[in-house]
């Protein structure tokens, strides 16, 4: 039996030993890959870091701000016809989903030949009552903007300031 | 003085001194109120978010939705990210997890029995970020790093239905050692008339 004073000695020697680590491991880990030390501990802490999720840049809120980009999809149907949809159209901000949908818009624009297949797929699945024959993803890529063109009324995603870029075009299977 | 003992007394002293900062850095007591609080409304950020993605629950993070296995290409080969998820075979399988997730989650929120649940939160919240990491942004990290830490620490001893039930326990064993006491007390009396 250890008696109380070595029980309390020992307990602080094991929180100091943790929270000596778990310091190191909040400092390694947004540590730039070019640093040769910090790759030696990363090394040393990737299980740690991997497996409490804990890998962060610490770069929450410090987003890349671009000119802004939209994404829409085109349905052609069983008649040749197109319908047009936007999608963040239908999110509401209130919602955690719009952050959700955000997320996966992004991936898609940014992956489409990783995504953009399954994403397609199940659209083809969700739209169905159309009868879809393809669909199209399309990205919306605002152009330069100024604040003479807020002025005169117009709006970042007229067509005449947006670049429109063909992500994919998928068939809807069985069609 | 000699050198070489001034010198000892000097790595002593500094020696102390840095245990001291340390000490007071990191070991000072504290109300436990914060970590209370931090820990409700974790639990409560956690029951709206995952709650309100039930309907989205095999879209996000089944094998038939936006992000089968196949696509996870980077963190299934990773062996230290893990999550329940990849041992599902069964949609049963997911609505019951993501039913005792949001469970433990309102239990974490009102502190009940937070000396466990807190660790199934932790788990689940890792498991849903694993299985779609398309999803996570800076507030699941920030959650996920807050959990890991409550998990560490001596939460729901405080505000919470666990000190309720610790009050009520001591307020009944209070009422019940008078009883027993004289209980005791009388079966040792001798027996009159």
């Amino acid at each position: 039996m250890i008696s109380k004073p070595w029980r309390e000695r020992l307990t602080y020697a094991a929180m100091s030993v943790f929270l000596a680590w778990h310091t190191l491991a909040l400092v390694v880990a947004p540590a730039p890959d070019g640093s040769a030390m910090a790759q030696s501990f990363r090394r040393l802490l990737h299980p740690y870091l991997t497996l409490f999720k804990l890998d962060n840049k610490w770069d929450f809120y410090a987003p890349e701000v671009d000119k802004g980009r939209q994404f829409h999809y085109d349905i052609e149907d069983a008649s040749a016809n197109r319908h047009s949809f936007v999608p963040t159209d239908e999110l509401s901000w209130f919602h955690p989903g719009y952050w959700w949908f955000r997320a996966w818009y992004d991936a898609v624009m940014d992956y489409p030949e990783t995504y953009a297949d399954q994403f397609a797929a199940l659209l083809c699945r969700k739209y169905a009552t159309l009868q879809p024959v393809s669909i199209t993803l399309l990205t919306l890529q605002v152009g330069d903007f100024s604040p003479e063109d807020h002025l005169n009324g117009k709006h970042p995603l007229d067509s005449e300031l947006v670049t429109v870029t063909v992500l994919k075009q998928v068939r809807c299977p069985d069609r | 003085m000699s050198r070489p003992v001034t010198f000892v007394r000097f790595g002593r002293e500094t020696v102390a001194a840095v245990g001291q900062a340390w000490s007071q850095l990191w070991f000072q007591s504290r109300p436990t109120s914060p970590l209370e609080i931090t820990r409700a409304g974790v639990g409560a950020a956690l029951l709206v978010n995952y709650g309100l993605a039930t309907p989205y629950l095999f879209l996000f993070w089944g094998d038939e939705g936006w992000m089968p296995r196949s696509l996870l290409f980077d963190d299934t080969t990773n062996p230290w990210a893990r999550s329940v998820f990849f041992y599902f075979t069964a949609p049963w399988q997911w609505i019951a997890f993501h039913v005792l997730f949001l469970l433990c989650c309102a239990a974490l929120m009102l502190g009940w029995r937070t000396s466990w649940v807190k660790w199934l939160v932790l788990v689940g919240q890792i498991s849903y970020a694993y299985r779609d990491p398309i999803l996570v942004n800076g507030v699941d990290k920030i959650l996920i790093s807050l959990l890991f830490i409550l998990c560490l620490a001596p939460i729901g001893r405080a505000m919470s239905l666990d000190r309720v039930r610790a009050v009520r326990a001591a307020k009944r064993s209070n009422l019940e050692e008078p009883r027993r006491h004289a209980t005791a007390v009388l079966g040792r009396a001798p027996a009159r008339c």
